[in-house]
């Protein structure tokens, strides 16, 4: 229940910070094997949601320098100008999305992932990365600057 | 050097700034086309990131997490069994107790053998300082182990 309930928005949250379906379900998987392993150890101070998100990150980053994922800069897939149409968020192809988040560091782009595909509260974000609101909030602001940034940069807006 | 607005966006669209906070930043808006492009611009970058979800097959994930963990169950419970089966093995042919007391009693004789020349007491010309055995620490008991081995 509790895997098909949260599967999706583990491998979305996975695939977004490592860029590759493949790594995403891998990161997701090991997300869920290493919950069921350790769910009789779970405490109730925090929701299984929280929980998820913090192992999901945490496998995806293991994923990520276990793979040694490159950073690839929007050069590298040759954006083109998308038109902007009424629908904004349907404006900008994924791949092109994917591509600016591969731009940010690890930790801004899981900060600014959890906020704008999750909807969750900076506290929860805190909570899941382990670090104070403050610097949630700091990481936010900046992977925003970034993407603004390199969207700008790349004629996207 | 650009309004000083500017920070406060972020926080606006994601709900973390106080009522009075929402109202100023928002009247603000209204009079500032930094703050205005700023804001368009930083909602477009969020809404593009939740615009980057992608279609999961449910089915085959399911399939191979439940048999991840049907293999990892049935490594455990292999790993168990072979414990299991050297403690019983170890019970059948290595009765451990039996061993201690086999090589106690082994040490014990080569100790008396070689320490305690109990027959030259006995049997020798010592025989008159039996007494003398029997007075040493442990001597009673040599004596009897050599008499259990050897009755007369």
């Amino acid at each position: 229940m509790l895997v098909k309930k949260y599967h999706s928005r583990a491998i979305n949250i996975a695939y977004s910070l490592l860029s590759n379906l493949t790594d995403a379900e891998d990161a997701a998987q090991e997300a869920f094997f290493n919950i069921y392993r350790k769910l009789k150890d779970f405490r109730m101070d925090s929701s299984f949601s929280t929980w998820l998100y913090r192992i999901v990150v945490n496998s995806s980053y293991d994923l990520m320098r276990k793979r040694k994922v490159r950073h690839i800069s929007l050069d590298d897939i040759g954006l083109k100008l998308i038109p902007i149409t009424e629908d904004k968020s349907d404006c900008l192809k994924k791949e092109t999305v994917q591509a600016a988040l591969e731009g940010l560091p690890f930790e801004y782009r899981s900060a600014i992932v959890l906020r704008e595909m999750e909807g969750l509260s900076y506290e929860e974000i805190a909570k899941i990365l382990n670090i104070n609101i403050g610097t949630v909030e700091s990481r936010i602001f900046r992977a925003r600057q970034m993407l603004k940034e390199i969207f700008l940069k790349k004629g996207v807006f | 050097m650009g309004c000083v607005y500017l920070n406060s966006i972020g926080l606006y669209l994601d709900n973390e700034l106080t009522l009075d906070e929402r109202i100023n930043l928002e009247a603000h808006i209204k009079k500032c086309p930094e703050c205005e492009i700023e804001l368009c611009l930083l909602k477009l970058a969020g809404e593009s990131i939740n615009g980057n979800k992608i279609e999961v097959d449910s089915a085959d994930f399911l399939a191979d997490l439940r048999s991840r963990i049907i293999k990892d169950k049935r490594s455990n419970q292999e790993g168990k069994a072979v414990i299991n089966d050297f403690g019983k093995w170890s019970k059948r042919f290595i009765p451990l107790p039996l061993v201690l007391a086999f090589a106690c009693w082994l040490l014990l004789l080569t100790y008396i053998n070689n320490n305690n020349p109990v027959e030259e007491y006995i049997f020798g010309k010592n025989l008159s300082d039996i007494s003398n055995l029997i007075d040493q620490p442990g001597g009673q008991f040599r004596l009897g182990a050599y008499l259990t081995q050897h009755p007369i």
